[in-house]
Parts: structure tokens; sequence; C-alpha cells
């Protein structure tokens, strides 16, 4: 089982390779705006932070940091493939159906699919290279067990944001039509909130860590992480946890909307081919 | 003769911006849940500024108030200061072939769409937002009544100037055969920095300000947003975007017209 993933995410990755080869030029062009995108969308915060000194209680280098983790974070989704970005529109155009023929498990073709690991280096590296130097200037204690807490942090990460565009891409089970583009409104949704949180009202962080988990795709695990003040003992795990919880749910209602899919089937073909 | 054909020019944008405002909503509601991500962005920003700029002092010529107006207003009118028309995405998908053949210009009847697509927006999202601003600690009149025509004046220049900016991005498209959503990514964030739609660039370390003050991108959204604020001097600002529309207007159709005959369909 294990040994046939990493086959087709071999796979995944001599295609991307070959893209890049045969098109040299868009290529650069992809990897250059790839690389104004995600590393613009840390620019502007860091502007701010810079001008004024800090964030709230965040020094500029703890934003640094929280906007590297962020960049780690959306560089290594990007990478690992377009499935839950586009969750809604397959399933909303029927193209659940491709996935379905396929003599493989569902799961590993959601996993495998648009498998891209060297479209984002760039990006990748940016995001490593400024974690690493806002760590020397913060003075945070790096020892194997703080590395390990970094790496299921952003695991952790990953599977929030997963989970959650999951959970939104089901909708299209139920409305096929009217919620094909929810991936791309959730994405929007979670992807863009990159200030510290702390100055929110506290109703509204509530909201950012559970309903719409932005927070816990840089904000929090950051904060744990550095513990800056006003973190507890215990606030590294909520990012896990929050994984455990999401990523359950994202299974469940995924499940629900698969089993109604294969009730109906996809309603927006007619029976002569063209699509409603 | 003059008159009826001016009738059908008029009558022509008002369908298309008709059937653009009402086309989202063939499917329900589900148009409006892209919408909250919006009031998201602005509720955090407005949390964060009185961290920056405490009541009474003022920073860059921006105290507490005018910062807070100036956020408010530039998420009201989110999609007038970032103008896009839907011409990028009809390159892509091959849409465009069919628009070419329309008895209107090109670039005005995917303004008309565009400004269409404003109206579901705007009673979603701008006029609730207006509506709760007291209750969000945002005084949301202008700063004074006297700035309103010219704020109008410099909006109006503003969408012109975007509107160019867009053409622009399309012939870009065009030239280097790139997926529009490609380059839209990266012109996010180019026009997030640089335009001031975001925070004002007074505010902007550096002096990097007072550089973009000078670039279209500023011209497309910082201007009416300073007139509005009290922030800049109406005039100058005014001067400055009736320049970049007659620059840009110029180049943009001389682009657009060495490019058109590139323009390549595969349809999507």
């Amino acid at each position: 089982m294990a040994a046939e993933t990493l086959r087709l995410l071999g796979a995944g990755a001599r295609m991307n390779v070959a893209r890049i080869l045969r098109t040299r030029g868009q290529a650069i062009a992809h990897t250059v705006t790839d690389f104004i995108w995600h590393s613009g969308g840390m620019l502007a915060p860091i502007l701010v932070a810079v001008r004024f000194g800090h964030i709230g209680p965040w020094p500029a280098e703890a934003i640094v940091f929280m906007l590297a983790y962020g960049t780690i974070v959306s560089s290594l989704m990007d990478a690992l493939g377009d499935s839950p970005f586009s969750l809604s529109r397959r399933i909303g155009r029927g193209q659940l159906d491709h996935f379905l023929v396929q003599p493989q498990p569902l799961w590993r073709t959601l996993f495998t699919d648009g498998f891209t690991p060297f479209d984002f280096w760039p990006t990748l590296t940016i995001g490593i290279a400024l974690l690493v130097w806002s760590i020397g200037p913060l003075r945070v204690p790096v020892t194997m067990g703080w590395l390990g807490l970094l790496g299921v942090s952003l695991l952790a990460s990953i599977v929030v944001q997963t989970a959650f565009l999951y959970a939104w891409g089901c909708l299209a089970f139920w409305a096929p039509r009217g919620a094909e583009e929810v991936s791309t409104a959730a994405s929007g949704l979670i992807g863009e909130v990159s200030f510290p949180l702390d100055p929110v009202p506290r109703a509204l962080q509530v909201v950012l860590v559970s309903a719409v988990p932005s927070g816990l795709l840089s904000w929090l695990p950051s904060r744990a992480l550095l513990r800056l003040p006003g973190t507890g003992p215990m606030d590294v795990w909520l990012t896990p946890l929050a994984a455990v919880v999401l990523g359950a749910l994202a299974v469940a209602v995924f499940r629900l909307g698969l089993r109604r899919y294969r009730r109906t089937g996809s309603r927006r073909y007619s029976d002569h081919g063209h699509r409603r | 003769m003059t008159g009826d054909l001016v009738s059908r020019f008029v009558r022509a944008h008002l369908a298309t911006a008709r059937i653009a405002a009402l086309g989202p909503l063939s499917d329900g509601l589900w148009a409006i849940s892209s919408f909250g991500l919006r009031f998201l962005r602005v509720l955090i920003l407005l949390a964060i500024w009185p961290t920056l700029i405490p009541a009474g002092s003022v920073v860059s010529g921006y105290g507490l108030a005018p910062v807070l107006t100036y956020s408010l207003i530039a998420e009201v009118l989110s999609a007038q200061l970032n103008v896009r028309t839907p011409i990028s995405t009809a390159l892509w998908n091959g849409a465009i072939a069919t628009r070419f053949t329309w008895p209107m210009p090109m670039a005005t009847q995917y303004a008309a769409e565009m400004a269409g697509e404003w109206l579901l927006p705007m009673l979603a999202i701008s006029v609730p937002l207006l509506l709760l601003a007291p209750l969000l600690g945002v005084d949301p009149l202008p700063a004074s009544a006297a700035r309103v025509p010219l704020f109008l004046v410099s909006l109006v220049l503003a969408i012109t100037v975007g509107v160019a900016i867009d053409m622009a991005c399309a012939v870009l498209t065009v030239r280097i055969d790139l997926g529009p959503w490609v380059l839209n990514a990266a012109r996010n964030v180019v026009q997030a920095i640089c335009s001031g739609a975001w925070v004002p660039l007074a505010l902007l370390p550096f002096h990097l300000g007072a550089v973009f003050d000078w670039l279209p991108f500023a011209s497309a959204a910082s201007a009416p947003l300073r007139i509005y604020a009290g922030t800049g001097d109406p005039l100058p600002l005014i001067a400055l975007q009736l320049g970049w529309v007659v620059v840009l207007s110029i180049a943009v159709r001389a682009a657009w017209n060495a490019s058109r005959e590139r323009v390549a369909l595969y349809g999507g």
C-alpha cells in the first residue's frame, strides 16, 4: 500500500520535472509569479511591523517567524497537490467520476493527485530561511524536542487547512451547481489572514481558531512555539488537537457526501452529455 | 441618428451590467459565501490599528480616527479600488471569441460587466459595513462635506485607472501566454502593497510611500481614500490621476492593438 503510494508520488515528481524542462520559459514565469504571490503575502505585514517595531505584543522578528511558518505551510500545501483547493469543482462538475473509475482507493488518488514538489521550492526556501533567521534574535532555545514540536505543528497546520477545505468542498455533494466554487471561497477565507490575532476581540479569536481556523495556520502555533507572553504550557498542543478534531469531522462529512453521491451521481450533465 | 446610436450604446451596456448583476443569484445565495473573508479582514485590521496608533497620537499624518475611516472605506469600496474586469478569464476560457462579435468596444463591454458584478457585494458587504461602522468604533463620514464632490471625481478617475491597469494585465496575459490566475496572484500582492488600499502608503517604512504615491496603483486606490479621510490635498491627487488616465489609456490601447492578433483560444 505504502509502496504504491510512493510510486505514484514519484510519478508526480517525474512529471513535474518533465513539465518544467519542456516549458522552461513558462516554468520560470510561473515560479517567479508564485514566488511574488507567496513572499508578497508575507511582505505587507512585515512592512507594517518594521514601521512600528511591533504588532501588539509581537516584535518584528516574531512576526517574521509567524509569516515564515505560514509560508512553509502554504508552499507544502501547494506542493501536495490541488485536490483540497478544487474539491467542490470536481464534485460539482461530476469529475469525481474520473477518480472513482481508477483501479485504486479514492484516498490514494486524492492524496497523490497533482503532486508537484518542484514548483514551490523558492517559496519554501525563503520560508525556511526566514524562519531560521528569526530564531536567532528571538533567542529561542532550539532543542531536538523543540524541533519535533515545530514539525508536529507544521503537520497539524497542514491537516487543519486540508480538513477545512474538504469540509467546505463537500457542500458540493448537496449543491453541485451552487457550491461548485465554494472551495475557492473557503481557500480565500482561511488563507489570507496574516496578522497576529492577539489584539482581536476574544469572540473573533474563537471564530478564527474554530469555524474559520486561519489562526491555526500560523498565529497560534507560532505563539506557542515562541512562548510569547500569555502563552500557556499546553498551547503548543492546541493545533495538533484541532487537527485531529477537524480531520475527523472532514472525514465524516466526506463519507456522508460520498454516500449521497453513490445514490445520485452527477446531475450536472444532461443525457445528451451537455453540462447544465 | 446619432442620438439613436448613443441610446443603443447605453442600453447595451446597461443590459450587460444587469445580466452580470443578477447572474450569480441564479444558483441561489451561494454567491455570497466568498464575502465572509471581507468581514473578517476589516474586523482584524480595525482591531490592530489601535495597538499601533494609540488614541491622541499622530503617525505620518494619520491619527487613529482617520486611519480607521481609511481602512473601513477601503473595504467598503474594495471592488472599485481594485478593479477586475472578466477579460482575463475570458481570454483563458475562450469566451472572448464571441465578444469580438458584440457591437460594443471590448473595454467598455467588460467594464459594464464588471460594474454589474459590483451590485451583490455592495448590498451584502459594503452597505452593512457602513451601517455597522459606529458599532465598530469607526466614523464612516468623510473629513468634511466639501471633500465629497472631489472624492467622487477622484473615485471615478481611480476606477478608470484601474480598468486601464486591468487591460494592461490582459495584454500581458496575451503576450506571455500565462494563465490569468497566475498573473492575478502576483498582481494582488503588488497592488496590495503599492496601491494603499490595504495600508495607507504613508505608514510604510523606508519612505516607500513617497515613491509609491507617484505610481498608477496609488492613483487607483490611495488618492480617493486620502481625499475622503482628509489626509491628502485633493487637487494635486486628482491632477496626478488625470495624468495617469491619459497616459495609460493611450499606452494600453496601443498595446492591445499590437497584441490582439496574438490572442489564441483553446477553450477550457
